[in-house]
């Protein structure tokens, strides 16, 4: 037998701006709920409906929840869905006359944004975490965490309070929102440095996913390759990404998101069409921005592009989906030969790939699942599930590694994010520094404590250097960096002086929400010990 | 730009963005003049920024990279609150953050006091980190060190790391013209990975069994290698040990 874990991570950076009516970088969160979030529950929902059996398991960061559940976004993601199908019907009208050929898919476009409102309003009351919680409950999926704001926690190894809080709020985060302990965690980025599992096991966490290379690399001769996950000498189990499979997916290149017949992702009519049509749906006053109708497919490398056609795509979606089959086949009946036991191994995403940045992922992830269904000889099976079986398992110390380019911290510690660092960790000297001096505060120092604990960690996100990196939204990722700094500067001179800024701080208080029962004394030193 | 929502910004902010928009006098406005002169202002302003020679990114670019919708928006700097952060910390300190096998990247800080001594002295004197590589984080030092020359005025330097295995770590000194030595600050220590496999490759050579195991799931359907470089270091010691 070959057994699959098919792990999905989920998440986007906390961005709330409830200052502004609209604002361009909180569309992050309206895209992904739109065009991934959604249409996959509403896949992994038909799928239960019709008895197709799987067990997948999907990471859910302590930002993105907070943001689902938040309902000053809950509200702009209302105006959002009316806003697009405002200009999906419009569309409608415009194809019927200038272009026949996109008619079809306009269609197809005005039917989703139906189909997202009702889901939206109907079937979850404007809060999709039930969606997923629905799914956990009816053993379809295992529900796991990351740290509390994604940061890649091998840049922070010297600060053992923040790798701890990171990891004991979004464990707590879970909790808040699943009424239940999670089993598994997400490390973000697969950012791991040995030691790491001390703390996961200090909040009860049974297992991590760490990049491919991990137990390759480690100073102990790993037995099974990736084909079986290792136990750390704390007992906390590792499993590693296979990257082989992951590729047929991943590569930007050969990848199958990369053919030709499947939809463009950057013909956007935001970009294409005259800005008095297009005026009212992108951001104030003129700032062209994506708005997902796309009606070209990818074609090639030049800028011509075909239109888009459903059914050619679809046709590439079942050939992909046997090809996934065939090469997971092909590597069970290679393992056979080599290997003691049936091999378990992992294949994890960014959930937010399939229906956002890869249009038809969703339907080739929903056809992988019932051509697995169908065989005899594969099954999916998540992390936990494959450790209740008891098989025994090597202990190994995994090697310090990330999915990363170059396979370790180089994204998030280059040339242009490096000056992040000497901040960020100053600010978590400092905030340990506030804990300690002023432990068990109450009334509005501790809120004043409290919020600096959340502007710091926030400016831990790995999202900000990771968006430094790629030069993608650069001047925003900055501008959130040095505030959270910023902010958390105030309270420390404030604290110094034993004074609280009370104006600001109930504005800091609405601005950056997250984490309503955050408590700053897990800052402390000494917390780690004294629960242990 | 984006237009804010006058009514939901403080008194501060909003004179703030007066301030940006070359309204003279805007520190004594009251808020409602401020609300009403902002107004219009962003009324009159339809001037577009220029850069729609190509409506679309090429579809080659970056595709598929795990990464966030790239909007163009280049006028949220502008925006109020954007802070300066300090140059530097008033405490002298250095830290060592290990980015890779080969590479860390130290940064430091000098208390201000200490320059001030320095400029006491009769004698010059220059500043130079020490690179120290150290057995294990528990062992004595063996004496393996380097010197890397710095100004005054530098604050972080990327660190080579010479030799894998090791642990390191980086003292800020001075030296003076008669050659005095002294230490400011020394930091934690990191160390950099080494793989088993590099001195063993013969082994993988060999042993089919085992080089399935642990490569088929690190190299794609067309035999690339993961992007590592101690990953690439092994195929290269089985390249060379597969010649001899």
């Amino acid at each position: 037998m070959n057994n699959v874990g098919l792990i999905l991570q989920a998440h986007l950076p906390y961005v709330r701006h409830p200052e502004y009516p609209r604002f361009l970088e909180e569309d992050w969160l309206f895209e992904a709920i739109s065009e991934t979030y959604l249409p996959l529950l509403r896949m992994l929902k038909k799928l239960r409906e019709e008895s197709v059996p799987y067990s997948i398991t999907i990471s859910l960061s302590p930002t993105l929840c907070a943001m689902l559940s938040d309902p000053v976004l809950q509200g702009k993601f209302t105006n959002y869905l009316n806003l697009h199908k405002e200009l999906a019907e419009k569309e409608i009208e415009r194809c019927k006359i200038e272009s026949p050929e996109s008619l079809d898919v306009a269609d197809m476009y005005l039917r989703r944004i139906e189909l997202n409102i009702r889901d939206h309003f109907e079937t979850y009351q404007c809060n999709i975490l039930a969606g997923f919680a629905d799914l956990e409950s009816s053993g379809h999926l295992e529900l796991i965490t990351t740290a509390a704001t994604h940061a890649y926690l091998p840049l922070y190894c010297e600060y053992s309070e923040a790798v701890n809080v990171q990891i004991a709020l979004a464990v707590q985060s879970h909790i808040n929102h699943f009424k239940k302990r999670p089993k598994g965690f997400w490390l973000p980025e697969c950012g791991y440095f040995p030691g790491l599992e001390s703390y996961l096991q200090h909040e009860e966490i049974g297992y991590f996913q760490v990049a491919a290379q991990s137990f390759l690399l480690s100073q102990d001769e790993v037995k099974r390759g990736n084909y079986a996950p290792v136990s750390c000498p704390n007992g906390v189990h590792a499993f590693a990404r296979d990257f082989n499979l992951t590729s047929l997916v991943w590569s930007n290149q050969e990848g199958y998101p990369a053919d030709p017949d499947y939809r463009e992702f950057y013909r956007d009519i935001g970009y294409d069409l005259p800005i008095d049509y297009i005026g009212p749906y992108i951001h104030e006053p003129e700032v062209r921005v994506f708005t997902g109708f796309k009606y070209y497919a990818i074609t090639g490398k030049s800028d011509d592009k075909r239109y888009y056609r459903p059914d050619k795509a679809a046709i590439k979606v079942a050939q992909h989906a046997d090809n996934f089959l065939y090469n997971i086949q092909k590597k069970g009946k290679d393992l056979s030969k080599v290997l003691d036991i049936d091999p378990y191994y992992t294949v994890a995403f960014d959930a937010e790939l399939f229906g956002h940045w890869w249009f038809e992922g969703i339907d080739w992830l929903e056809a992988v699942i019932r051509r697995i269904a169908a065989t005899g000889d594969v099954t999916l099976k998540t992390p936990s599930e494959y450790l209740v079986e008891e098989n025994e398992l090597q202990t190994l110390q995994p090697a310090l590694s990330s999915w990363g380019e170059g396979g370790y911290s180089r994204v998030w510690a280059d040339g242009d994010n490096l000056w992040i660092y000497r901040h960020v960790h100053k600010a978590l000297e400092r905030m340990t520094e506030l804990a300690n001096r002023f432990s068990g505060q109450n009334s509005l120092k501790q809120r004043f404590l409290n919020q600096a604990a959340r502007e710091v960690l926030l400016a831990m996100a790995s999202d900000w250097p990771f968006i430094i990196h790629n030069k993608t939204a650069v001047g925003y990722a900055e501008k959130r960096l040095r505030n959270h700094l910023a902010n958390f500067n105030l309270v420390y001179e404030n604290m110094c002086k034993n004074a609280v800024n009370t104006e600001w701080l109930v504005k800091a208080e609405k601005r950056n929400n997250l984490f309503s029962d955050i408590d700053y004394n897990m800052f402390g030193s000494g917390r780690l010990e004294e629960h242990s | 730009m984006i237009t804010p929502n006058m009514e939901a910004l403080s008194l501060v902010e909003l004179q703030y963005i007066a301030k940006k928009q070359g309204i003279k006098g805007s520190d004594w406005m009251k808020r409602e003049d401020l609300i009403e002169a902002l107004e219009e202002i962003f009324e009159d302003d339809t001037t577009l920024p220029n850069d729609e020679s190509s409506n679309f990114t090429p579809s080659n670019q970056r595709r598929f990279l795990n990464s966030l919708v790239e909007h163009k928006n280049k006028k949220l700097t502008d925006l109020p609150g954007v802070v300066t952060l300090p140059d530097c910390y008033s405490q002298t300190s250095i830290h060592l953050l290990l980015v890779d096998p080969y590479w860390a990247y130290a940064y430091w800080d000098v208390c201000p006091t200490e320059f001030t001594h320095f400029d006491q002295l009769e004698e010059e004197y220059s500043l130079f980190l020490r690179v120290n590589m150290i057995e294990s984080h528990c062992g004595a030092e063996d004496g393996d060190s380097y010197d890397i020359t710095i100004d005054s005025t530098d604050s972080s330097w990327n660190v080579n790391l010479p030799r894998q295995g090791r642990a390191y770590k980086v003292a800020l000194m001075y030296g003076t013209s008669n050659g005095k030595e002294g230490m400011l600050c020394q930091s934690n220590v990191v160390t950099s990975p080494c793989c088993r496999w590099i001195d063993k490759a013969e082994i993988l050579n060999r042993d089919d069994k085992l080089f399935t195991l642990v490569f088929s799931s690190i190299t794609t359907k067309g035999k690339v290698v993961i992007d590592c470089p101690l990953v690439q270091e092994i195929v290269t010691a089985m390249d060379t040990a597969g010649r001899q």
